[in-house]
């Protein structure tokens, strides 16, 4: 029905619209312009935009002890392709094999590289099952691992924090991933398998003699060593394709190393923060995806790799940090944690399809994952409400890649 | 961040006309986009800015409606009919110039009357002419709520501009 009021109403209420909207507009004010942009180019001069490895840096200490059990994973990523196989037969670097096997303790520089630009610098040592790993930027922690105590102490130098983190409750399989932590132990069993001699050149002067184990495998390594003694030399990792390359050199072998290196007892007037590392759980996994959804004001990001995490998430749980009591924030770290660990650790355990999802999509599955001990799969919906018991088989098709873990 | 310059280039203009046109007034205009510019450029150091436009306009007329509004509690102390009819529309007559003049200096009056998230949702759509869904993803809001607020405004607008037009001295 045509109702001639409203109608007549309707229109002041448009007309007043359409004069307000005629209002000749002069040019914006110069000054005010030039101010602004003067004000940003003097604040510039002082804060460049961070970038990714300043925004790890400049992490408060709360949120690098998250992070701290990130780098544990990064500590036994760099050393799990250690496990890469090969034949059994015998080789012929026999001296190469007793240098190692009869090696008490052991001390390397290991160079990591992603698209031929310089990633991370590792000087790492080990003594028995013991070892310890001082990494440069963008983590710039040392991370001391004792395998056998099922124990890894993280610290922080420059924010004064050591993170004490427990293993011992994690599921068997799980801590046997991080048991790859024990390099020296790998790298002992690692010269126990076949390499294909590639032939000699000189390094730094010396005659070196060059093997290659797992050519064409997924992860391919050429181990070149001293010709008369079979010392090692250079270790070079291929990943990825070629795009993640990990050079190890400066090895002493049998050198002098102290307790104290390796001690669990954190320096003194550093802040001890005590994680227990569990297995992680379905609510640990929402919950995380929560935090990430949220982030990003209701979508799911593109993949979970570590360094879209950061790039979404640091600013976001740094304010958390503000905000939460204690006990609250050391939940929130261990929740973001073990999510994150399980991630790092198994990512033949899982699959995503979140790329592009708006949260309370309660249709479309966006992450599954089967944890630790089971042999179904949990699958987690747009709307974060989950699904139990789903057999391998019935699992979502997952992205046609997955994103390379950040190194 | 985005290219500060390039944003203030290419935005700049769109913020002015939106702070210009709420407050009629260049001097009030012009604090008003500075404050605005200022405002995205802490915001743009914190988290990603996509829409940039949108963006701007939203803080303008945000801001423009809360100055409409210290205006309003000023004027009710001391009303000056200037304040809010001050600038001319760009109708060609002068009695439609007028009028169009004095329907906007009432509108300016109307929209610092409404409850704020009434008047920004109003002015997005009305005078921004943005959509329900960027007006949305601004304010945090579903499109079914725009639309809520954007009836229940109008409504009062109407309420507000038919009461003005019978009782000028208000």
């Amino acid at each position: 029905m045509y109702d001639r009021k409203t109608n007549r109403e309707t229109d002041v209420v448009d007309r007043a619209a359409q004069a307000l909207r005629a209002t000749p507009v002069p040019e914006p004010p110069r000054h005010v312009l030039e101010a602004v942009l003067a004000a940003e180019s003097s604040e510039a001069a002082k804060r460049r935009p961070r970038t990714l490895k300043q925004r790890i840096i400049e992490m408060r200490p709360s949120i690098k002890a998250g992070a701290a059990v990130v780098v544990l994973a990064v500590a036994v990523g760099l050393w799990a392709f250690l496990t890469v196989g090969g034949g059994g037969a015998t080789i012929t670097w026999a001296d190469v094999q007793r240098e190692i096997r009869e090696a008490r303790t052991l001390t390397f520089t290991a160079t990591m590289e992603q698209n031929g630009v310089p990633a991370m610098v590792v000087r790492g040592m080990a003594k028995g099952t013991v070892s310890r790993q001082e990494m440069s930027k963008p983590y710039e922690m040392i991370v001391i691992m004792d395998i056998a105590k099922k124990k890894v102490l993280s610290i922080e130098t420059k924010e004064k924090t050591a993170v004490l983190t427990s293993i011992s409750q994690l599921p068997e399989a799980a801590r046997k991933r991080l048991e790859e932590g024990d390099y020296f132990g790998h790298l002992k069993k690692l010269i126990e398998k076949a390499g294909v001699e590639i032939g000699e050149k000189t390094i730094d002067g010396r005659q070196a003699k060059g093997y290659r184990v797992g050519k064409g495998g997924r992860i391919e390594m050429t181990l070149w060593a001293d010709a008369k003694t079979g010392h090692p030399i250079v270790m070079e990792f291929l990943q990825y394709g070629g795009r993640v390359k990990t050079v190890i050199k400066d090895f002493e072998l049998d050198k002098k190393l102290d307790d104290s290196l390796f001690s669990f007892q954190p320096p003194e007037g550093f802040e001890l923060i005590k994680l227990d590392l569990k297995s992680a759980r379905t609510e640990d996994m929402t919950a995380f995806l929560r935090l990430w959804v949220d982030a990003r004001k209701g979508t799911f990001p593109d993949t979970l790799s570590e360094v879209e995490w950061i790039k979404d998430c640091v600013d976001a749980v740094d304010k958390l940090s503000k905000e939460l009591p204690k006990e609250q924030l050391q939940e929130l770290l261990e929740t973001l944690g073990r999510a994150r660990l399980f991630l790092q650790l198994h990512p033949d355990r899982y699959g995503y399809a979140g790329k592009g999802v708006k949260m309370g999509d309660a249709k479309t599955p966006v992450f599954w994952f089967c944890p630790d001990g089971e042999t179904t799969y949990i699958v987690v919906y747009g709307d974060l409400s989950t699904k139990a018991g789903v057999p391998a088989k019935d699992l979502p098709k997952p992205p046609a890649t997955k994103p390379a873990p950040a190194s | 961040m985005a290219d500060w310059p390039t944003v203030v280039s290419r935005h700049g203009q769109a913020a002015w006309q939106t702070a210009y046109r709420l407050l009629g007034d260049p001097d009030e205009a012009a604090d008003c986009l500075q404050e605005v510019l200022l405002e995205a450029l802490e915001i743009s150091r914190r988290q990603r800015v996509r829409h940039w436009s949108a963006l701007l306009r939203h803080l303008c007329t945000y801001r423009a409606i809360d100055r409409l509004r210290r205006r309003l509690r000023r004027a009710e102390d001391h009303w000056d009919p200037a304040e809010w009819t001050g600038v001319p529309c760009n109708d060609p007559g002068p009695v439609e110039q007028a009028e169009a003049a004095e329907l906007s200096g009432r509108l300016r009056r109307a929209i610092a009357q409404l409850p704020p998230q009434q008047a920004t949702v109003f002015c997005l759509r009305c005078i921004e002419e943005l959509s329900y869904r960027d007006i949305a993803r601004q304010l945090g809001l579903r499109t079914s709520n725009v639309g809520v607020l954007l009836h229940r405004a109008r409504a009062r607008l109407r309420e507000l501009l038919s009461s003005a037009k019978e009782s000028p001295a208000v």
